[in-house]
């Protein structure tokens, strides 16, 4: 075909009479069998794969999805109100200022004299010591508010995501290799103390 | 571009609306569906997917940056998670899902304009495309989409996705011609 390339056959038979061969091509096409019966074909394979039926859905089923998602919404706002809020970008912002603040509060804390006392070791289970967690966890929700910022960034995220299943295997070696290692040590730890007791003899 | 339909109500959701999010749901919930079989198949786990694409899309609505419509941004998510169901099926050594969309008699196709043999034959042909082939032909297709909005659907250029399709049908038309 010389100017009526399998792409452009496509396209014509594809749209099904949207998009309308030239009067260059329909002249081509006239005087052609062979390409009218190309083009034919492919009318034909389209309309036969549209006309493929799709699995049906139990209606109750599909009327199931809203009250399903309906109950999922009030289940991430009830479950993660931290992690709701944060990913609003005003809320995102706020809680980077709030935890900025509250860092700079508690560099300020522990620089004041504080007398004889010995400083007690930071207890988690208080409260404060949890705001100032939060101070990190903010940032680094905000760090996920960035990450999540464009959906085109989606296929990226799935990549990620994959090479999570593909870390875990990394560090499944890594671990044997430092047994190995380890072992590796004990070995030489012995053959050391070997030679060394020979010498010592 | 032309105007965004679902943008007011997307506002809506953003300004805290939940309900409007319903609206949404209902709008779309027919065509995800749709393309969630057309992907997937198995109409026992559709349901669930598409519930699944509602939920990340609720909670992630704030990251829509509006470069292409609410329409194709929500089935990004439904084929993001379709193409990580199908690695699952595929991790766990589910059986092809050739056996699982056997072409059943729908009346309405019946009456002589495709036989079932060759509706099998397409219905397999499709099924054992290259998952990239398979989804931008089921977007053009049954979603009809444009090949600029299955692009950014998938995340690829508009010409990769004319290119794809052209080779899905190279390939549909040979498995018609082994019969």
């Amino acid at each position: 075909m010389d100017k009526m390339n399998s792409e452009r056959l496509i396209e014509l038979a594809e749209t099904a009479g949207e998009i309308s061969p030239t009067a260059e091509e329909q002249k081509l096409l006239a005087g052609d069998a062979a390409l009218r019966k190309e083009l034919e074909g492919l009318t034909g394979l389209f309309s036969d794969l549209r006309s493929l039926p799709e699995e049906k859905i139990d209606s109750a089923a599909q009327a199931a999805i809203l009250p399903a998602v309906r109950e999922g919404m009030a289940r991430i706002k009830r479950r993660s109100p931290l992690a709701w809020i944060a990913a609003k970008p005003a809320f995102a912002h706020l809680a980077a200022v709030a935890a900025s603040v509250l860092l700079v509060a508690g560099i300020f804390f522990l620089t004041l004299p504080h007398g004889s006392r010995e400083a007690l070791p930071p207890d988690f289970d208080d409260p404060e010591n949890l705001a100032l967690a939060l101070g990190i966890s903010g940032s680094d929700l905000l760090h996920e508010a960035a990450i999540w910022e464009d959906i085109d960034l989606l296929p990226e995220f799935q990549e990620l995501t994959d090479s999570e299943s593909a870390s875990e295997y990394l560090e499944r070696d890594t671990r044997e290799l430092m047994e190995t290692a380890a072992n590796l040590d004990d070995q030489l730890f012995s053959q050391l103390n070997e030679l060394l007791g020979r010498e010592g003899r | 571009m032309s105007a965004d339909p679902d943008i007011g109500v997307v506002d809506a959701v953003l300004r805290g609306d939940d309900e409007a999010f319903e609206q949404l749901v209902l709008r779309y919930q027919k065509p995800i569906l749709g393309l969630i079989l057309r992907m997937c198949g198995d109409p026992g786990e559709a349901p669930d997917i598409a519930q699944r694409v509602f939920l990340k899309a609720y909670t992630k609505l704030q990251t829509f940056r509006r470069r292409s419509s609410f329409k194709t941004w929500l089935y990004s998510i439904a084929m993001n998670l379709c193409r990580n169901e199908l690695r699952r099926r595929k991790r766990w050594g589910y059986p092809q899902q050739i056996e699982e969309t056997s072409v059943g008699v729908d009346p309405a196709v019946e009456d002589g304009l495709i036989g079932n043999e060759r509706r099998q034959l397409l219905a397999d042909g499709v099924e054992l495309l290259p998952p990239m082939q398979k989804a931008v032909l089921v977007l053009r297709i049954y979603q009809e989409l444009s090949f600029q909005e299955i692009g950014r659907t998938l995340g690829i250029s508009e010409n990769s996705a004319k290119v794809n399709f052209h080779y899905a049908v190279r390939r549909l038309r040979e498995k018609l011609k082994e019969r």
